[in-house]
């Protein structure tokens, strides 16, 4: 199946960073580009009338004084939307992307995702849009959603682009950790580049076996660059302040390992770096 | 989904509290007149309401729409509260609501395709007139006070939002009960009170269950009362999510939404109320008060309890003319006022349904039977439609005396009649040959209308050829699975 790069784009100020990112995947995968916009419709009346009465016809005319409304509004987002994604297709096209096709769709964000998800070989999000722009506390409320049921390698844009050199690559011995790593090994999203493989936790014993366990999947051709590293102390601090102290550009991880309870009750791992990072964050599922 | 829900619950809360205030203050009033109507204490219709409406929030299919008790229910219990009392009716109200979660796994809500969009206007508009009726008993046979605070009720209700900058920020219905209630008070006149008809609540719903003999015979009597509330509160709750879904421009669940309407309805049961269903009227003001979500359902409810349970000295107070007030105003917004209009563009056949699913359920107050006249007839017009499209064509061969009939298009039990007398009997004729190549056969009245042709024939002494039969045939067979596939239908109805 012929799979392409699809960027999730809202005119928010990360989106640009989005298609950068986009048009470097396109490049060093040679594959084809996809700049989605998906409109949004609020549903929700801007006049407040709480009169509380209907007269003769009421239902009629409220559903044509909500359909007036409703198409002006569609129609200004649609324009907005439409010369965004003009302006990034040149962006994307001059920065060496292979084909770019941009699209619009109504609907919600998932149910646009979701019918192609066979067809994507990354998703490249922005961790907050055009709701949330400027507070750097909050995460767009559809990203953990998104996360949990697709699955698809995300990558998870926080910044301006700046080409991935040196990645990190955080692995816990868990299930979902041991599949992310065959994704990297096997269908490596990234050419010739650092691979730093970490794993963070109390018994450095434990620890050192579990990544020389890991380290057994590198030995197969293409992955060169990798050094494992044994990291003690609490797993999200530890892997926070190794990337700052190393200027690593990237992140990448299996996601949501844990049921939605055990997240509940005891906080999940990915929640957290989601939330504290400042680099883009690959997640693989 | 986790994501669908949060939208539902969080998507929208400012306007979700404030269109559920809007319509809790419309709810009361209609509440209690609906127990009026029904013949029991407006507690019982009170706390019906805030049971089913806070139920239904977390339960329902349709996110924005408002249940609560309604007059087309109402209507159904009086002979039951008649005759057997309270106790009766809340054990029938658990039964509705049996039936309902029933109706409800059985995917009954995917049967409202077979009920034509006449007859959900005949509905609707029938509801409105017998809300409007059920107001009469409080216009009759009282001094001209009643009729003046009406008028003046209403001229509060449609006015008060003409006003600039206040009209729109206060619902209209809760000024014209504190305008009309302080009036009457002040001139001390005579009128009645919503004091007057019965106890209101005074604490919150108790868990009760109905003091009724568990017995067969008790099940004898509720059973037809609790089918006849299931029916009709599913055709109101489908018919009403069908509503919402256009205004909101949104999908909703029919199926869960019969399932959440009995869990309602059992709640409600269980805890002194009477049985409800999902009411246009109020939805409506619901979605123009910019509600949209479920929150807006239960504030609706919870507001109308808090309100009733702590201001019932108060309520005791106001006149029943203001509830009747509201209530027209209710019965008017309900009407389906573009519904006559339309009446000179539509063909007679659509308005006679809905006009007849209308005069129906007048004269029976009973919707279940409107919504089955309305039902039927529509089928046997689009049968009638059917039927025109078959022709059948007589040619003749000079040569060897052979008769030719090419029989075009839908052979069916309307039909029927009209293919046997297609063929001229009387010819005299060596062969025939019926050619059924563009015809298609429905079921097997058509078939045996073709063994009467043949027969005929034979018997008077010719020989037939019958070709094309198999392809003829196909049509009968309940084939479900090809119905999806265009190519099959293409090369079925191809050539008409």
């Amino acid at each position: 199946m012929a799979k392409k790069i699809m960027a999730c784009v809202d005119g928010s100020a990360l989106s640009q960073s989005v298609c950068d990112f986009g048009a470097f995947f396109s490049k060093t995968l040679h594959l084809p580009l996809e700049l989605l916009n998906v409109v949004e419709h609020l549903h929700v009346s801007a006049h407040t009338d709480l009169s509380g009465n209907i007269g003769l016809g009421a239902r009629d005319d409220l559903l044509e004084s909500l359909i007036g409304e409703e198409h002006d509004e569609s129609k200004k987002a649609i324009a907005k939307g439409k010369t965004m994604l003009l302006n990034l297709k040149e962006r994307a096209l001059t920065q060496g992307a292979q084909e770019v096709k941009i699209v619009q769709k109504h609907g919600e964000f998932y149910e646009n995702i979701e019918p192609h998800k066979e067809e994507i070989r990354l998703l490249i999000l922005g961790l907050r849009g055009k709701d949330n722009e400027g507070n750097t506390q909050a995460i767009g409320s559809q990203v953990e959603e998104l996360i949990r049921t697709l699955n698809v390698p995300i990558l998870l844009v926080n910044e301006a682009f700046h080409e991935p050199k040196k990645i990190l690559i955080a692995y816990d011995g868990s299930l979902s950790s041991k599949k992310a790593l065959e994704i990297v090994t096997q269908a490596p999203l990234l050419g010739e580049v650092e691979r730093h493989l970490i794993h963070a936790g109390k018994n450095r014993e434990a620890s050192l076996s579990l990544l020389r366990e890991a380290c057994t999947l590198f030995n197969k051709p293409q992955i060169h660059t990798v050094q494992s590293i044994s990291l003690q102390g609490e797993a999200v601090e530890s892997l926070l302040s190794y990337q700052d102290n190393n200027a690593i550009d990237l992140i990448a991880m299996g996601a949501f390992s844990h049921s939605r309870i055990r997240d509940a009750l005891f906080g999940s791992f990915t929640s957290k770096m989601i939330f504290k990072t400042t680099k883009p964050l690959l997640l693989l599922r | 989904m986790v994501l669908r829900l949060k939208k539902e619950w969080f998507g929208n809360i400012k306007g979700d509290l404030l269109s559920g205030l809007v319509v809790a203050l419309a709810l009361i009033p209609e509440a209690i007149a609906f127990s009026i109507i029904a013949g029991v204490d407006p507690k019982v219709g009170l706390y019906a309401s805030f049971c089913i409406a806070v139920v239904i929030a977390f339960v329902g299919g349709r996110s924005g729409m408002i249940s609560a008790a309604t007059g087309a229910m109402a209507l159904l219990m009086v002979t039951l509260v008649k005759s057997h009392g309270l106790e009766y009716l809340l054990a029938a109200t658990v039964l509705t609501g049996v039936l309902q979660i029933l109706a409800g796994y059985l995917k009954l809500g995917s049967l409202m395709s077979f009920v034509s969009r006449s007859v959900v206007v005949g509905f609707v508009n029938a509801l409105a007139i017998l809300i409007f009726m059920a107001q009469l008993p409080e216009l009759s046979n009282v001094s001209w006070h009643t009729y003046a605070f009406v008028v003046a009720g209403l001229g509060i209700i449609y006015g008060f939002p003409l006003l600039p900058l206040v009209g729109k920020l206060i619902p209209s219905p809760l000024v014209t009960i504190v305008v009309i209630t302080l009036v009457s008070l002040m001139l001390g006149w005579d009128v009645r009170t919503i004091g007057d008809m019965g106890t209101l609540p005074d604490t919150l719903p108790l868990f009760l269950i109905p003091n009724i003999p568990l017995s067969f015979e008790t099940l004898q009597i509720i059973f037809p009362y609790a089918a006849a509330l299931a029916v009709v509160g599913l055709l109101e709750s489908l018919m009403t999510a069908t509503i919402v879904d256009e205004l909101t421009d949104t999908k909703s669940d029919k199926n869960r939404e019969c399932k959440g309407q009995g869990v309602a309805n059992i709640v409600a049961g269980f805890f002194g109320g009477m049985a409800g269903c999902a009411m246009i009227g109020q939805s409506v003001i619901n979605i123009k008060s910019g509600g949209r979500g479920r929150l807006s359902t239960l504030f609706a409810g919870v507001m109308l309890l808090i309100m009733v349970v702590f201001l019932s000295q108060w309520l005791s107070l106001i006149p029943m003319a203001a509830l009747v007030a509201i209530m027209i105003m209710v019965s008017i917004g309900t009407f389906d006022w573009g519904s006559i209009k339309r009446l000179k563009t539509l063909p007679l056949s659509t308005n006679i349904v809905m006009l007849s699913t209308v005069v129906v359920v007048v004269w029976t107050h009973n919707l279940a039977y409107g919504v089955l006249t309305g039902v039927l007839l529509a089928s046997l017009f689009f049968a009638n439609k059917i039927s025109h499209f078959m022709y059948v064509e007589r040619l003749s061969d000079e040569q060897n005396g052979n008769v030719t009939y090419k029989v075009v298009g839908q052979v069916f039990f309307n039909s029927a009649e009209r293919f046997i007398n297609s063929f001229d009997f009387k010819e005299v004729v060596d062969k025939v040959v019926i050619d059924l190549n563009r015809a298609h056969f429905w079921d097997i009245t058509g078939v045996s209308a073709l063994d009467k042709v043949v027969i005929k024939f034979r018997r008077e002494g010719a020989e037939v050829e019958v070709i094309g039969l198999n392809e003829a045939n196909q049509t009968i067979i309940d084939r479900f699975g090809i119905h999806d596939k265009p190519e099959e239908i293409e090369k079925m109805m191809g050539g008409h």
